[in-house]
């Protein structure tokens, strides 16, 4: 499903993702692990064609994201970890919004909204202005707006900060719904414990190198530590430089 | 307080630290650009006032400068009051960067660094309106240095206590309101802008009573001229820097000096005023931070949709949006009324000088098409000053939320043609009301509409691609603030353009009228689409480029 070949991304002396080799599967829940400044919105920004890369290519698909924005970007959703939106405009104002730039028929979009507020409780103040709304209720908009076009990839940036412990685990249960629906999901988190649940593999990352990917059972038998936690991994991989 | 002003001084320093060549580039063209419109003001203002002084008839020699004085004063004071109210009420209660230091026990401090940033922030008409005035009376009448000073520093008083008392106001109605429970900051603006409104009428009610036709009638004695016009103004605070000048014209320096004095004591007052209120700051900031948190309302209403219908296509859901956030801003909503005052207000005056002096209905050729070439590049540059504001700036200003538009299946260059539809759309609407303002009290004629018109439909859709595409071609993410997004480079770079291009139409208008020939039309149109067509290039270019960070 997505491809990810020699990925480097370079910020004039900065080197911010380099030689990344990756493959999502349909149907897979990936998770990408690390520290603050290791690269893995770089890798996210690069998928969603918000960066160019400086070398490689993203294959979604079999379609280059780079010479076909336009098509690939239409069955990606996009979870970002800041869930800010334009000022002034209303909870179900953004969702509409986000349909019609996908191209969905607006009248799909009109039965579709008000199902999808039914998962996060927010049917009544989908009429109020976003900016007063609670981080948390942002948070929800983002993620159901990004479910909304019925994707076949989900790019997700922290899905769960800011979300109150009911609506982390709605929130989380979606995603797995979708993964079970035969999407993918490409998460970037340090929230280990949520990527030590859900994920069907992890990579690490470490200063814009992939470390290591594999599922967490394969990760353990590397380390030959059938016992560790994703954190005992993460930091073994990542000072095994 | 030091403290506060240390940081803003340091801020300053920093600001040209860092690309220190362009930054006192910009730095001296914004100082030129000002400098060239107070000169223009100067100039124009001591011929006019030597003008007067070619007569002996007393009237020309003191009533028509007196009622110059009252003019620039109060239309001065008017800019300054308007100003300070957009400034302070969105900088003292919504500048999302203030939370942490009201959090600390240093809030009150902050209330006075406002209070200073307001003052100094809104005292531009003084530079561009009020010294330069001061300039010229000097010029043309001489009184010495000390009482220049004096004056400089009574105009600069006048200037603070009109910005203070539109601050003193804003805190008054924002106690009364939290007093009766009213929070909302949509009400405060409102009100605001209704007191604005009242005030720029009663301006213009005093601009239009005082006939100058009717005063020049005044034979016998100037006394009843000079009492009627003192009068109709008195009612105003910026009766007393008039009044100041006006002495200081006939060489009565302890009058003036009288005069200085009743406007220092006012800003005094207003200071006291202010001290005593500042200790609100914090009771009515917290009541405008004030949102309609849902998670914690008990009761949930259903309220009827504000958009019944999602957009059709990608395309529509930017034009849309620009709709949205552009007329739910109170902010944006208060600038763009203000510049549009100032435009119309500009236009009026033009009217009021065709209609008393003749100049446009003149049978004279060079001087018939003279005021509507004038209007013209008028109404260009404050078109130019509203696609400064909100043109030139947008494409920066998603910064933040370009994660929607920067990850979703549209092409930049359609949100780009989308976005010049919207604007362009809405300021050729203005300019064509702008235009009717002119046309209709006067009666223009057709031959002098149409190529009016079409000068300016022209150059509004030219300077609003020009300024877009500046806009997007030198993108700035680091900030979302318009004004600091305006005044960089490239933005002054634009009214420089917009300067050039604004003369340029009016000086070809005004040769269409001279000589009947309405082919010029031809290669000014074609100038236009060159511009145009590069500048949509060149912007197009920088997006296949842009990068979102």
């Amino acid at each position: 499903m997505l491809k990810i070949k020699k990925l480097t991304k370079k910020f004039e002396d900065l080197t911010a993702v380099k030689e990344v080799d990756l493959e999502v599967e349909r149907g897979e829940f990936f998770s990408i692990i690390g520290p603050n400044g290791s690269g893995k919105t770089t890798i996210i920004k690069c998928i969603l064609g918000l960066l160019h890369p400086t070398e490689g290519d993203i294959l979604l698909e079999n379609k280059s994201i780079i010479s076909n924005p336009k098509e690939t970007k239409a069955k990606i959703g996009y979870i970002p970890d800041e869930p800010k939106i334009w000022s002034h405009i209303t909870g179900e104002e953004f969702l509409y919004f986000s349909g019609a730039l996908y191209g969905m028929d607006k009248q799909k979009i009109k039965e579709k909204v008000p199902e999808l507020l039914k998962h996060f409780n927010l049917e009544g103040i989908e009429r109020k202005y976003y900016e007063n709304y609670s981080r948390g209720n942002k948070q929800k908009f983002t993620i159901l707006a990004a479910l909304l076009h019925k994707p076949d990839l989900i790019l997700v940036d922290e899905p769960i900060v800011g979300l109150d412990p009911e609506a982390a685990k709605t929130a989380m249960r979606l995603l797995s719904n979708f993964v079970n629906k035969g999407g993918s999901i490409f998460m970037a988190t340090h929230t280990l414990p949520v990527a030590e649940k859900h994920s069907t593999r992890v990579g690490v990352l470490h200063r814009g190198v992939l470390k290591e990917t594999g599922s967490i059972n394969q990760l353990r038998e590397k380390m030959s530590h059938p016992e560790a936690s994703l954190l005992e991994i993460y930091n073994h991989f990542s000072k095994n430089e | 307080m030091n403290k506060y002003f240390s940081y803003y001084s340091k801020r300053i320093k920093r600001y040209f630290e860092k690309e220190t060549e362009s930054r006192l580039l910009v730095t001296a063209l914004m100082v030129l650009a000002v400098g060239l419109l107070a000169y223009g003001v100067f100039y124009f203002t001591k011929e006019g006032l030597g003008f007067t002084q070619e007569e002996t008839d007393p009237f020309m020699m003191e009533a028509v400068p007196l009622y110059i004085y009252q003019l620039f004063f109060l239309i001065t004071g008017f800019l300054i009051f308007t100003s300070t109210v957009i400034f302070g009420l969105f900088n003292f209660f919504k500048n999302e960067k203030d939370g942490w230091i009201m959090a600390s026990p240093s809030y009150e401090g902050l209330s006075w660094v406002k209070f200073f940033r307001a003052l100094i922030d809104s005292s531009w008409p003084i530079i561009v309106l009020a010294l330069p005035l001061l300039f010229a009376v000097r010029t043309v009448f001489t009184f010495s240095l000390p009482y220049l000073l004096m004056a400089f520093f009574a105009i600069i008083f006048f200037s603070f206590f009109i910005g203070a008392l539109a601050i003193i106001i804003i805190f008054i109605v924002s106690i009364i309101m939290k007093l009766i429970n009213l929070k909302s900051f949509k009400v405060l603006a409102g009100i605001m802008a209704l007191i604005c409104l009242f005030a720029g009428f009663s301006v213009w009610r005093q601009v239009v009573e005082v006939d100058i036709n009717e005063l020049f009638q005044v034979e016998e004695t100037i006394d009843p001229a000079l009492t009627h016009m003192i009068e109709s103004f008195s009612v105003f605070p910026s009766h007393f820097p008039a009044m100041m000048t006006h002495h200081l014209q006939l060489g009565n320096p302890g009058q003036a000096l009288r005069y200085a004095g009743v406007v220092f004591v006012t800003l005094l007052l207003t200071l006291i005023v202010f001290k005593s209120l500042k200790s609100k700051f914090l009771y009515i900031w917290q009541t405008f931070q004030e949102g309609s948190f849902e998670a914690k309302s008990k009761k949930r209403v259903k309220r009827k949709p504000i958009m019944k219908n999602p957009p059709e296509s990608p395309e529509k859901v930017i034009f849309r949006k620009e709709v949205l956030t552009n007329f739910r801003s109170a902010k944006n909503l208060f600038w763009f009324a203000f510049l549009m005052t100032l435009m119309f207000a500009q236009v009026g005056v033009v009217n009021l000088l065709e209609r008393y002096v003749g100049i446009g209905v003149s049978e004279e050729a060079a001087l018939a098409g003279f005021t509507p070439s004038v209007q013209t590049g008028g109404i260009l540059f404050f078109i130019s000053a509203l696609i400064l504001r909100f043109v030139f700036p947008s494409f920066s200003q998603e910064g933040n939320t370009s994660w929607i538009i920067g990850s979703a299946p549209i092409d930049l260059k359609k949100i780009f043609r989308q976005k010049s539809l919207f604007y362009a759309t809405l300021l050729a609407a203005m300019g064509a009301i702008a235009i009717m303002i002119y046309a209709i009290p006067l009666s223009i004629a057709g031959e002098v509409l149409v190529p009016l018109t079409v000068v300016i439909i022209i150059g509004i859709i030219t300077l609003n691609m020009v300024g877009l595409s500046l806009g997007t071609i030198f993108i700035n993410f680091d900030t979302d603030d318009p004004q600091r997004l305006s005044t960089s480079a490239p933005g002054v770079g634009f009214i420089l353009i917009s300067l050039i291009y604004s003369g340029l139409s009016a000086f070809l208008l005004y040769r269409i009228f001279l000589t009947q020939n309405y082919q010029f039309i031809l290669p000014f149109l074609i100038l236009s689409i060159i511009i145009y067509k590069t500048a949509q290039k060149l912007a197009f270019k920088s997006l296949e480029r842009l990068e979102f960070l």
